[in-house]
């Protein structure tokens, strides 16, 4: 990267600051998101605990003739200094697994998100500016793809996908694995057209400024006006859109872990905590709150974050 | 003035008398979701089933251990060619209406069943039956040791022959009719989906029963209202309350009532050439490396009743072989059989072993648990928890579970163990989900089905159970418990492990 995109990569990172915190339930907001992203990369490092691991409670033991003892699960633990948000019904230390599944919440919908940006974009710029037949073919495939209620489309979907990927292993799916992959799909089929809509209707109001009409002239080529002329004008609308998205996403991929359609046990999803701890919520709520908590905040931190950007390019705009 | 008097006077002699009947009244009440099904040739569910006993007697019946017990049949006995059971009827019982209960009544119970299709005719199988002077007689199409759970199974009450129509509801005046059976309570008062009153028969058979002059089913169906209602004094005798509600219910005041079940689940290995268990060390590798008892403790609190590794659980009295040993937990054992089995580094070393689990009950935490103790044990598994709806899809050749390598199926508790080995672990079993095939089982469980000897027959049971614990397919860690809870104000009440089926005869309600 040359030194002068580096300087404005900065000065735009100082002015997005500073406007951020003119705005404190913004800043908040961010603040909270930052922390998430970061204990999703990190968290496994500082959890006091491995995910998996069962800690034992020493009152209820069972001695054998070959002298060896083993005690069962110190299960449904309260809070306490060892364990800050207690333990589940597996006796397993319930604040390291929501450090490490942090990675799993919100890992999977930044990079099912990010490809739903990615194509919708694709799409939505070739959409609005080509104009056409092929706006219209794509804009009806898009209106049949939102007509259909997400959940049930991500239920039909995942039910079908992944015994078809177990069925017939290979080494990506060996490495991400089947429910991951078929996780992803989902939510750049879901998303995909919502974006394709929003970024076609932003070009659609583009293409007919003189600029544009200027590069055409110039005899510049379809890809370079989309990519140089297009899209740094529909970069605010998409930004809010991919933040929106974005907390779509990670309800999408709790609740079809509530479902038990998601990760798979033991790996510590936040739905799928819910889950579990359904079972037993009169007797320890706590297993329930922190994971839910942890969906909660981290959804109404990028719904506030998404508003503080709008608020923002619509300042810009103004 | 004395009118004004005399309109108090009444209503304090009401408010006496209400509780001067509440004195001298024990009524039993029992909080349970509502009945649906009232046919008792196929009400199935265990309000149902419970209705219905309180009302009807059967020839024969179980008791809370599985053994057969007679009812209004004194005794039987089977022909040679086991083709033809004849019964003694019991002398002078009577209907709730008077009538003296005859051959023809029985004659007419069974041919009933016949034309409800009951599912007690899985047990009786084909057969004919008639009646005389004080014996019914049943001439079966082919030998059938399970015949006599039949005669005792669910279904199998004893109805009046003038009733073409037993247990109508209705509406108006006749809510209900032909409830006229030999039990222990007369049906007084129903209302649906709300309660449903039963009084004592004065002119009962057995000698002492019954232990109260009313039964009271009030129906609740959320669990949770059940426990409030046991806790609160509403109701007195509460079942099938969740494992994870146990807890709540440990209080002074109300007693916990546990009892086996058959409800398994089955820890499995395909077991046929190229399969994961295909080799004895690598299925003994798995027995020693599964910690039952642990199990036992981490899932049910200790109240299960630890399996072994064979399906036959003791809700069948005599069948059950308890004391066969069963593979203590051994990690290090069950590494070594796995290094001699060609497994130096342990089993799913390099890639884990995908374990299927039937997401049914507490199924998922097992595999939870078994995941961390099988690690221990040089087992690596995935799991894999599959919705019960496609984890059993397909035919004997698409449908996972039964043809994965490794798996949790759940199975439910059946009338007789019979069928479970008839089933699944003969070689030619529909649901031989493991594909282990061995000539002695086979052999053992045919004998088993021809002998009609129950102690005979729980020779060979044991035989078959001492086969699994050495070289069977499957690891069978709990046999699930039900739980019930009375107030302590009810003596003589043991819950069945079906229980519908629980005696209230000689139940007691104290102050």
């Amino acid at each position: 990267m040359s030194p002068p995109f580096r300087r404005r990569g900065f000065r735009t990172l100082q002015r997005f600051l500073a406007r951020v915190s003119r705005q404190p339930a913004t800043l908040f907001a961010l603040i909270v998101v930052v922390a998430y992203v970061l204990i999703g990369l990190f968290g496994g490092l500082i959890a006091p605990y491995n995910y998996n691991t069962i800690q034992t409670d020493p009152n209820r033991c069972i001695s054998r003739s070959n002298g060896t003892t083993r005690c069962a699960a110190l299960e449904n633990a309260p809070p306490s200094s060892q364990h800050l948000f207690g333990t589940d019904r597996n006796g397993r230390d319930v604040f390291s697994r929501i450090l490490h599944g942090a990675r799993y919440t919100i890992g999977l919908p930044v990079l099912a998100t990010l490809a739903a940006v990615a194509f919708g974009t694709l799409l939505g710029l070739a959409m609005g500016y080509l104009g056409g037949w092929f706006d219209e073919i794509l804009s009806r495939l898009v209106d049949i793809l939102l007509s259909i209620p997400a959940v049930i489309l991500a239920l039909v979907m995942l039910s079908t996908i992944v015994p078809a990927l177990e069925m017939a292993p290979n080494p990506v799916v060996q490495s991400f694995g089947a429910v991951n992959i078929a996780l992803v799909a989902v939510i750049v089929l879901l998303y995909t057209p919502i974006v394709t809509r929003v970024i076609r209707a932003s070009t659609l109001a583009i293409r007919e400024r003189g600029y544009i009409e200027v590069a055409r002239l110039r005899g510049e080529s379809t890809p370079y006006i989309l990519f140089r002329e297009i899209f740094p004008s529909v970069v605010p609308a998409l930004a809010v859109e991919a933040s929106l998205r974005f907390s779509y996403a990670i309800f999408l991929v709790a609740s079809l872990g509530f479902l038990g359609l998601g990760a798979q046990p033991p790996l510590p999803e936040w739905g799928r905590m819910v889950l579990d701890a359904r079972a037993t919520f009169s007797s320890a709520p706590w297993v329930l709150w922190f994971p839910v908590l942890a969906i909660a905040t981290l959804i109404i931190s990028v719904n506030l974050l998404a508003d503080g950007l709008q608020r923002m390019f619509e300042e810009e705009e103004s | 003035m004395l009118k004004k008097h005399l309109g108090s006077l009444l209503l304090v002699l009401v408010v006496l008398n209400s509780f001067a009947v509440s004195a001298q009244e024990s009524v039993l009440r029992v909080g349970l979701p509502a009945v649906v099904n009232l046919n008792p040739a196929t009400g199935s569910n265990d309000p149902e089933v419970l209705f219905n006993t309180l009302i009807y007697d059967y020839l024969y019946t179980l008791d809370g251990d599985g053994n057969l017990v007679p009812s209004l049949a004194t005794d039987y006995n089977v022909s040679e060619d086991g083709l033809t059971y004849t019964f003694t009827l019991r002398e002078g019982v009577t209907f709730h209406d008077g009538s003296l209960l005859t051959v023809d009544d029985v004659v007419h119970s069974f041919n009933y069943l016949k034309t409800q299709e009951s599912s007690a005719l899985n047990l009786l199988g084909a057969f004919e039956v008639s009646g005389e002077g004080d014996s019914v007689t049943f001439v079966l199409e082919t030998p059938n040791v399970d015949f006599i759970y039949g005669i005792a199974s669910n279904f199998s009450f004893i109805l009046d022959d003038a009733v073409s129509t037993p247990n109508v509801l209705g509406e108006g005046d006749a809510v209900f009719s032909n409830f006229n059976g030999t039990g222990a309570f007369i049906l007084s008062d129903y209302s649906a989906n709300v309660s449903a009153t039963f009084t004592a028969n004065p002119n009962y058979w057995l000698e002492g029963a019954p232990g109260v002059d009313q039964v009271e089913f009030i129906f609740i169906e959320d669990q949770q209202a059940q426990i409030d209602a046991l806790k609160t004094g509403a109701v007195d005798f509460i079942f099938k309350i969740a494992n994870d509600r146990v807890p709540e219910l440990e209080v002074d005041g109300i007693t916990l009532q546990i009892k086996a079940t058959n409800q398994h689940p089955v820890i499995r290995l395909r077991s046929d050439e190229g399969g994961l268990g295909e080799d004895v060390r690598v299925r003994q590798a798995f027995k020693y490396a599964t910690d039952r008892e642990l199990l036992n403790l981490n899932l049910f609190n200790g109240i299960a009743t630890v399996g072994n590794n064979d399906p036959i659980g003791p809700l069948y009295g005599d069948f059950f072989s308890a004391d066969v040993p069963t593979q203590e937990y051994d990690p290090q054992r069950a590494c070594d059989l796995l290094s001699e089995a060609g497994y130096p580094d342990g089993l799913g070393a390099n890639e884990p072993i995908t374990f299927y689990i039937d997401n049914a009950f507490n199924y998922v935490q097992m595999g939870e648990f078994l995941k961390e103790e099988w690690a221990e044990a040089c087992i690596f598994v995935e799991l894999l928890p599959r919705n019960s709806g496609d984890y059993y899809a397909g035919d004997a050749e698409t449908a996972e579970w039964l043809n994965v390598d490794l798996a949790v199926t759940a199975w439910g508790s059946r009338p007789t163990p019979q069928g479970y080995l008839v089933e699944a672990y003969v070689s030619d079993g529909i649901y031989n989900e493991s594909h282990w095939s061995d000539p002695e089982v086979d052999a053992l469980v045919a004998q088993a089905g021809s002998t009609a000897d129950i102690a005979a027959r729980a020779a060979i049971y044991r035989q078959i159970a001492e086969i699994f614990a050495e070289r069977g397919p499957i690891i069978v860690p709990f046999f699930a418990p039900i739980v019930g809870a009375t107030s302590d104000r009810v003596s003589g009440l043991e819950m069945n492990a079906f229980p519908g089926r629980t005696d209230l005869r000689l139940v007691t309600v104290g102050a």
